[in-house]
């Protein structure tokens, strides 16, 4: 980069931090605001700041900026209200009316996001459908049911529940799904998925001691048995965060991938406007608008604000300023309510609604815009009878305009832990994966079905290691097994996986894989092996009642 | 003839066509026009379309009171502010100074009555 674009960054960025970071609203007003406890006061505080700076009240305030005229701007009128509209609809068991039909159509936005998701378990679980990992996973909870295996030589069967922090932070909190202005905090932990992965019906068996016999013609030397079992047990916990490319807004680099991703997103972004417009014209209809504006009640209230300002202006008194307004807010909602009716709630909840979601599909082509750096995953997996492992992958993606998506991962597997006298290293394995996937299906963003195609190669530096104990003897054989004791199977050197899977999107939220794979040999045996795959997976968000606030 | 402020409406001359820019209130914050939705009538609103630089459209005034519903996206990870304002004649008229970008979407939702 050149020094004189370098330094025109820098004052860009300067400029950024004094005009715009602190425009018209100190510290002072941001804590007068808040202390004012009133969603009007937060929802106006950068504008109620930015005007006591200007002080144009007590000459000339422009008849068209939104302090004398605040339907002119839904987002801050909406959040002015939201809490009261929503707390209003609740007690009057409303629910199920237009909010939850609302919450539930903002859902079905988020959890389709992904074009290729992946719900159930990475391919080191037993029972994975997947080969390879996914960048996308859930926006709020999902659960999968798997059977199947790559490396192992057993078929295995695994639960997984997947789910975004944000969306859980959100569903434990019960806090409002229609969330207006989320914080940066809550925009990172979008980002970041957590797994936990469950062995189910893992057929084992466990060494009790006997203390007696029951029958006379029982062997009096039986001091030990082998009970079979057959657990529930966990297999490993992992997390994802999604870390996105650093970018300049005002670089022209950027700028031309900003109006690319818009475009792309086009029929997205006209869906939400266009939702807007007809419910924000449903709770402000024309001539409701001009009914009030013109009415006895609102023109009072104006007028006393306008007089009450330009004195406040004067006297600079910024909380008083804020009470002033928030009095002729209150009017001015009064006016409405009496206009509208108690539909007036309701239609704000679905213009927040409305808005939310206009906010996801702008938050989606900042994303796109940015383009995913990668996506890293941490995994702590407990195969049953194998040592514990740490996983590190990383995902990279590319998804083009037709839906169709590549991915990469690249991984390496660490042993948790080495016992006293291990004829083998901390480093089980490194892995490369490839997968391809085609959307099948008019709406690319809710394909009817998913065909993918996928390798998986990995290096290993010893053979398999397996925990045995006394059940894994050959009966008969009278040998003492120490604990901790392991031995090697098949052998070291590369294992590669290919992997051919179609997955039916049978309903919002619902997916049924169905793969064939083969392998060049399993973690037990030398030879190739072909097996197939199976699973069921729901995505939760398009539950309404997980969604609902309670 | 130029859009003007009334109270409560934007007012305008039905048919004529007025040209609209969006500019952003400081230099660093980064606009683009994404969807324009004009006329509550009984054949709903129809879509504007958007000039070639992203920041401006030009509005043909519809008879009676209409409402416009201008959308905008900004990458800029702290919010600004920009204005609606027309030049007609190499005269600047400011309709609205104060539209704030919330979560890095802007909504400019006013009655334009034409008369």
């Amino acid at each position: 980069m050149k020094p004189s674009s370098k330094l025109l960054q820098i004052t860009l960025l300067l400029i950024s931090l004094q005009t715009t970071g602190t425009l018209g609203q100190t510290a002072d007003q941001a804590a007068t605001c808040k202390s004012k406890n009133s969603h009007i006061a937060t929802a106006y505080c950068r504008l109620l700041g930015d005007e006591f700076l200007r002080k144009r009240f007590p000459d000339d305030y422009p008849l068209g900026d939104t302090l004398v005229k605040p339907l002119d701007s839904p987002i801050e009128f909406t959040e002015a209200f939201f809490d009261v509209a929503y707390d209003y609809v609740l007690t009057a068991k409303l629910k199920s009316d237009a909010y939850q039909a609302a919450a539930n159509a903002a859902a079905q936005v988020l959890s389709t996001k992904a074009t290729v998701p992946q719900p159930g378990a990475n391919a080191s679980a037993s029972g994975s459908t997947s080969l390879v990992a996914k960048p996308t996973t859930t926006d709020l909870i999902s659960l999968a049911a798997e059977s199947g295996a790559f490396t192992d030589t057993v078929n295995g069967n695994t639960l997984t529940a997947k789910a975004n922090v944000n969306g859980l932070r959100r569903y434990l909190s019960d806090e409002n799904f229609a969330e207006l202005n989320p914080t940066k905090a809550k925009d990172l932990l979008q980002h970041v998925t957590l797994a936990a992965t469950f062995d189910i019906a893992q057929t084992g068996s466990t060494a009790a001691t006997s203390t007696g016999q029951a029958t006379s013609s029982t062997p009096t030397n039986i001091q030990s048995i082998i009970v079979p079992s057959n657990n529930l047990s966990f297999s490993g916990l992992t997390v994802s965060a999604s870390v996105y490319r650093p970018y300049t807004p005002t670089s022209p680099g950027f700028i031309t991938k900003w109006n690319t991703a818009i475009k792309q997103n086009s029929t997205a972004i006209l869906t939400a406007s266009g939702q807007l417009f007809k419910d924000y014209n449903q709770l402000v209809p024309d001539e409701s608008r001009k009914t009030i504006y013109a009415g006895p009640a609102f023109m009072a209230a104006l007028h006393l604000w306008k007089t009450a300002a330009g004195e406040d202006e004067k006297n600079g008194d910024f909380s008083k300023f804020v009470d002033d307004y928030i009095t002729f807010m209150n009017a001015l909602a009064t006016a409405l309510r009496s206009q509208i009716g108690t539909d007036f709630d309701q239609y704000i909840l679905t213009v927040a609604t409305n808005i939310s979601n206009l906010q996801t599909v702008r938050n989606t082509v900042l994303d796109s815009a940015r383009g995913s750096l990668a996506t890293f995953t941490y995994s702590y997996a407990t195969p049953t009878g194998k040592p514990a492992t740490h996983d590190l992958t990383a995902i990279f993606g590319y998804v083009w305009k037709t839906g169709d998506q590549l991915t990469f991962n690249g991984a390496g597997s660490w042993y948790a832990t080495i016992p006293p006298g291990a004829k083998y290293g901390r480093v089980r394995d490194y892995q490369v994966t490839g997968e391809y996937d085609h959307p099948f299906g008019k709406d690319k963003t809710s394909p009817r079905a998913i065909f993918s195609v996928a390798g998986y190669g990995q290096y290993q530096y010893t053979a398999n290691i397996l925990n045995i104990t006394v059940a894994n003897v050959v009966p008969g054989t009278d040998i003492t097994v120490p604990s901790n004791s392991q031995v090697f199977t098949s052998t070291p050197g590369w294992l590669g996986v290919a992997q051919t899977k179609l997955s039916f999107n049978i309903g919002k939220g619902a997916t049924i894989p169905v793969a064939v794979k083969w392998s060049n040999k399993t973690d037990l045996l030398s030879g190739s092996d072909w097996k197939g795959q199976f699973g069921f997976s729901y995505d939760l968000s398009a539950l309404s009642s997980i969604l609902a606030p309670k | 003839m130029a859009l003007k402020e009334i109270p409560g409406d934007l007012s305008g001359t039905k048919g004529t066509v007025e040209t609209i820019q969006i500019v952003p209130n400081d230099v660093a914050t980064v606009l683009k026009i994404v969807s324009i939705l004009y006329g509550t009538n009984a054949a709903g609103p129809v879509a504007v379309p958007v000039n070639a630089d992203g920041k401006s459209f030009d509005l043909a005034i519809l008879p009676g009171n209409n409402l416009l519903q201008v959308t905008l996206f900004s990458p800029n990870p702290v919010d600004g502010l920009a204005t609606a304002q027309e030049l007609l004649g190499g005269v600047v008229t400011i309709l609205k100074d104060d539209i704030e970008f919330v979560g890095g979407v802007a909504v400019w939702s006013p009655e334009i009555l034409g008369a």
